[in-house]
């Protein structure tokens, strides 16, 4: 042995502690990655509805709080355990991953007991913030359940030894509605759910912040209906390619059916140019004859696009997007006061570049002064 | 009179060259079961294997400075094709990075 060692040149000593190195990281890595826990948990986050928002804290935190005089008191001071925040930045750019995945050399999380979110819906233009409880007696009962029926349930990784892998994802949605989810390889389990109170919103940004500095991807926030909705497309492709993308907003807004009226006065409709979209990126083109469509059995649309005619306009396509929560509260009023049978009228009167929307039936009249509309091609 | 043996016999003439060619490639495996073994994004994979290639090299190049013909020069052959594929994969992550913006999702 000791002729051995006598008998290397120099480059074969270096090449030897290179490989002492070497195998020393290789032999972390896999007691790092292999614990004695079954299942592996990554902390994710990501705006998974596919709607822009805009996070100025996402954290998970850790099992449990130490006390107050033990010695474990500056973890929490400084920060939560988990997803390294520094990389976060307000203004994460729309459906990307944020500070990506947990880093090869980084240690197992813990199990999350909360999230703390705070973030900006940017259809609506509204902060939520607060803190989801993530029980863990729930939690606890989703692995188990997986653990008992492995045939089920394909994990998002297999380790070396074969070991599933998953993924806590929070999905943050208009209305302040956040979902935490166990993410598989094909399905998802709930884990959470609750409704944010709204904030104070700090969004968009006082003049002087840079935006585009702020923002990881290309684009700079949304300034147009078309630039959003083009960015809303590119996070639902960034998401349909890893999982099955289903949005919650879809039960809430089609799983509800109103019955409704849809009328555009003002400047004559041109025909076969109205198209609705709904909460869940879904859009329906509705027959429209003089700007009427009859009576429509839908769920509440979030925007409409249409052209109108007239002599002396600059441009005649329009594109009015409606506030989700202010619409949805003007028919439940409508519903309330309303007869009995008679159909609400969701009315938009345009003059010139100028679009008024309202919803009415014969006893009220509901305003909806937070409606936008876009004008020009979108 | 003959000169007194020396402690150590004197190592058959390939002994470092096979060995140091045997540390390279499996110092190069360890690497690339470090970088690519585990979940890696494939952000990250892109940018490994200019490093991977650069890391072959450069051991290459070790072991051939300090070995003798006729094992240099093919160690020199080898630290030169590395290099080599280094560079290309280098010149491929930038052009990807600039260029192609699969990254970032």
């Amino acid at each position: 042995m000791n002729g051995f060692f006598r008998r290397l040149n120099w480059a074969n000593w270096v090449l030897l502690g290179l490989f002492v190195v070497l195998v020393t990281l290789a032999l972390h890595n896999y007691w790092a990655y292999a614990p004695g826990s079954r299942h592996r948990l990554r902390t994710y986050y990501d705006d998974a509805y596919g709607f822009p928002v805009y996070i100025n804290q996402l954290d998970f935190w850790p099992d449990e709080l130490p006390t107050a005089g033990s010695d474990d008191k500056e973890v929490v001071v400084l920060g939560p355990a988990g997803i390294d925040s520094s990389g976060v930045r307000a203004g994460t750019a729309i459906g990307t991953w944020g500070s990506g995945p947990v880093g090869i050399d980084s240690d197992l999380l813990p199990l999350p007991t909360a999230l703390a979110v705070n973030y900006t819906s940017v259809v609506e233009q509204r902060s939520y913030g607060g803190r989801v409880l993530l029980s863990r007696p729930r939690l606890d009962s989703v692995l188990a359940h997986l653990d008992a029926h492995p045939e089920q349930y394909q994990s998002m990784y297999a380790y070396p030894d074969n070991q599933p892998g998953f993924e806590l994802q929070a999905g943050l949605g208009p209305g302040g509605l956040v979902v935490v989810w166990l993410l598989g390889e094909q399905y998802r389990v709930e884990i959470a759910r609750a409704h944010l109170p709204a904030v104070p919103t700090t969004w968009p940004k006082a003049a002087g912040v840079r935006l585009s500095m702020a923002f990881t991807e290309p684009s700079p926030p949304a300034r147009t209906f078309a630039e959003l909705r083009r960015q809303v497309n590119r996070a639902e492709l960034a998401h349909l390619d890893s999982f099955p993308h289903i949005s919650p907003a879809l039960l809430d807004s089609l799983g509800q059916r109103y019955h409704y009226r849809l009328r555009v006065l003002g400047q004559p409709l041109l025909p076969a140019t109205l198209d609705a979209t709904f909460l869940n990126n879904e859009q329906e083109p509705l027959a429209a004859p003089g700007g009427d469509t009859g009576l429509l059995v839908r769920a509440v649309p979030d925007g409409l696009q249409y052209t109108v005619a007239g002599p002396a306009l600059r441009t005649h396509e329009r594109s009015t997007v409606f506030e989700p929560t202010e619409i949805r509260r003007a028919f439940a009023r409508v519903r309330a006061v309303c007869a009995p049978g008679e159909v609400p009228e969701l009315r938009l009167t345009t003059s010139g570049e100028d679009v008024r929307a309202e919803l009415r039936c014969r006893r009220l009249k509901v305003a909806l002064p937070q409606t936008i509309t876009y004008v020009g091609p979108d | 009179m003959p000169p007194a043996p020396s402690a150590t016999p004197a190592p058959p003439p390939a002994f470092n060259a096979l060995l140091g060619a045997g540390l390279v490639l499996a110092n190069s495996l360890l690497l690339y079961w470090y970088l690519f073994y585990y979940e890696v994004s494939e952000n990250d994979k892109t940018f490994y294997v200019p490093v991977l290639a650069t890391a072959m090299a450069a051991q290459w190049a070790l072991l051939a400075a300090g070995s003798a013909q006729p094992w240099r020069k093919w160690f020199w052959v080898a630290a030169g094709l590395s290099g080599a594929a280094a560079g290309l994969a280098l010149v491929g992550y930038f052009w990807l990075l600039a260029f192609a913006r699969g990254f970032n999702h």
